[in-house]
């Protein structure tokens, strides 16, 4: 039986002028949805994940997690919906892996034993645990990124969203991106994943959106939507040319 | 992989990582106020003991000339400007200004005051996590009536965090200008301009994010704060810290001393 965790009604943000923005956005994301929402830069991707975070309040519709608009009750929509952001550089607050961890739960203000407990048991899920001690700053993207998961993980959301998460990765932290990703979906956690390189997650998502100008122009089963996603400004990544690339 | 800036964070197991983070803060007031009271030599002193301390955290007095270069620039403009302003026994003339022993001394002792603060803010933000100074000062401001700590806290702890990331953005800003060749300007006002716009907007934009990415995660004042846990050594430090204020302060009663007596028997 496939529950809806996230639903959107009808969501519509415009910015200035009515061409910019999204419109009228009708989705629903399951408990066992991997979605991979593709479409070139500037068409509303990252405007509508934010959403669902909470993070912009709409102009017209709403955002329903498990049913409730999450407008209501913001911090448990935050709680439950893990925002990993683009630049992980933005997402670091703290002065060292351990903190930057703890900081969600410290915001939750759980008690300091708990919290010690789950930060040790995130950082060694995501073999983090030896760079404990370490300034953010000086980690790697790819450690940088799996710190920016943590930071969501040990917050134990039902629903992680990834926004362009493999830009400006080399090919191992990609692979490694990848197996986590999957691995955090055969252990019970819903993903959104905003990317314009599809090729990594098409044959482990469970559904893909196509976005363009801000409205979804389709969805449906990755593999089956790949031919139609150049007509959109996303490369298709079983045409000749994306696997001589990928060489 | 990312640089770590001078006032960032920097992990280890010094003394001075260790202490408690309620006692550094009191001794760099204590510091502080000491070095302000004190003249010239204490001063030195002080930059001395800083300095040393620095090494003690890897930031050795290169590193720290070559990252502070701006704010160098901006403590030799002060002495500058005192040495000249100040009337007094004239030393030198340049081009009919007579710049003078007192002017001399001052500007000294203004710009070397300036660098021991500065020096004295490093050490501890090099050695303690921004927020356990956010939790310290919410400790401090607890019985204050009136002020809303948490809050205080929560905007210092704030300020501590951007303090690094503007250096970050200046420092990736001035490589893009230099990469097109922005060195080879000479106005100081256009290099200025050049360097200071795109930092602004870069500044603005980091601010968001870094906003955007704590309402993410559930920001607020309540929150669990960390633990404060002392080292054992707090008394002994704080005892020899009185002591160097002392010495420190008397060096400049004993030159004060000496120099009236050299009045008197002129």
């Amino acid at each position: 039986m496939t529950t809806v965790l996230l639903e959107t009604d009808h969501l519509t943000h415009a910015f200035g002028s009515e061409n910019t923005g999204i419109f009228d956005i009708c989705l629903s994301v399951s408990r066992n949805d991997f979605i991979v929402l593709a479409g070139k830069n500037g068409c509303g991707k990252t405007t509508l994940i934010r959403h669902f975070n909470g993070l912009l309040t709409p102009k017209a519709g709403q955002v329903l997690f498990n049913g409730r608009d999450i407008q209501k009750n913001l911090t448990h929509a935050r709680k439950k919906i893990g925002m990993v952001f683009q630049d992980p550089d933005t997402q670091i607050i703290a002065d060292t892996v351990f903190d930057e961890t703890a900081f969600g739960p410290e915001n939750l203000n759980m008690d300091r034993k708990e919290i010690d407990e789950k930060v040790k048991n995130v950082l060694t899920l995501l073999d983090l645990d030896h760079l404990q001690d370490r300034n953010p700053a000086t980690l790697s993207g790819g450690e940088k990124r799996r710190l920016a998961i943590a930071g969501i993980l040990v917050m134990e959301p039902e629903l992680i969203i990834f926004d362009e998460p493999f830009a400006n990765l080399d090919y191992p932290s990609i692979l490694a991106l990848v197996k986590l990703c999957r691995k955090l979906h055969q252990s019970g956690h819903a993903i959104v994943m905003t990317t314009h390189d599809v090729a990594p997650v098409i044959k482990i998502a469970t559904k893909m959106i196509i976005m363009d100008k801000g409205r979804i122009k389709v969805q449906g089963d990755p593999v089956s939507l790949a031919s139609r996603l150049e007509s959109h400004g996303v490369k298709n990544p079983f045409t000749p040319m994306a696997q001589a690339w990928a060489l | 992989m990312g640089l770590v800036t001078l006032f960032s964070y920097r992990s280890g197991s010094t003394v001075w990582h260790t202490l408690d983070v309620r006692c550094k803060c009191l001794l760099v007031c204590l510091l502080s106020l000491a070095v302000l009271r004190t003249g010239l030599p204490g001063t030195i002193m002080c930059l001395g003991v800083l300095t040393a301390i620095l090494k003690t955290v890897e930031i050795g007095p290169l590193r720290l000339l070559m990252q502070l270069k701006a704010f160098l620039l901006f403590l030799i403009v002060i002495f500058l400007c005192r040495w000249a302003g100040t009337p007094g026994r004239p030393m030198v003339t340049v081009y009919e200004l007579e710049l003078t022993h007192q002017g001399f001394v001052s500007g000294s002792l203004v710009s070397l005051r300036f660098l021991a603060v500065m020096l004295l803010g490093l050490v501890l933000t090099a050695t303690t996590r921004s927020m356990e100074i956010k939790a310290s000062i919410q400790w401090f401001l607890r019985p204050v009536p009136f002020i809303p700590e948490k809050r205080v806290a929560v905007m210092a702890g704030l300020a501590l965090k951007f303090m690094p990331l503007l250096f970050d953005n200046a420092r990736e800003v001035s490589y893009a200008v230099n990469a097109r060749c922005g060195n080879l300007r000479k106005n100081p006002v256009q290099r200025l301009i050049n360097l200071a716009w795109p930092l602004l907007k870069k500044t603005f934009q980091s601010a968001d994010d870094l906003s955007l990415a704590m309402q993410a995660r559930c920001y607020s004042e309540n929150r669990t704060d960390p633990h404060f846990s002392p080292n054992g050594k707090e008394s002994w430090i704080f005892v020899m810290t009185l002591i160097f204020s002392a010495v420190i302060l008397l060096m400049d009663h004993w030159a004060l001393w000496a120099h009236v007596q050299n009045q008197i028997l002129n």
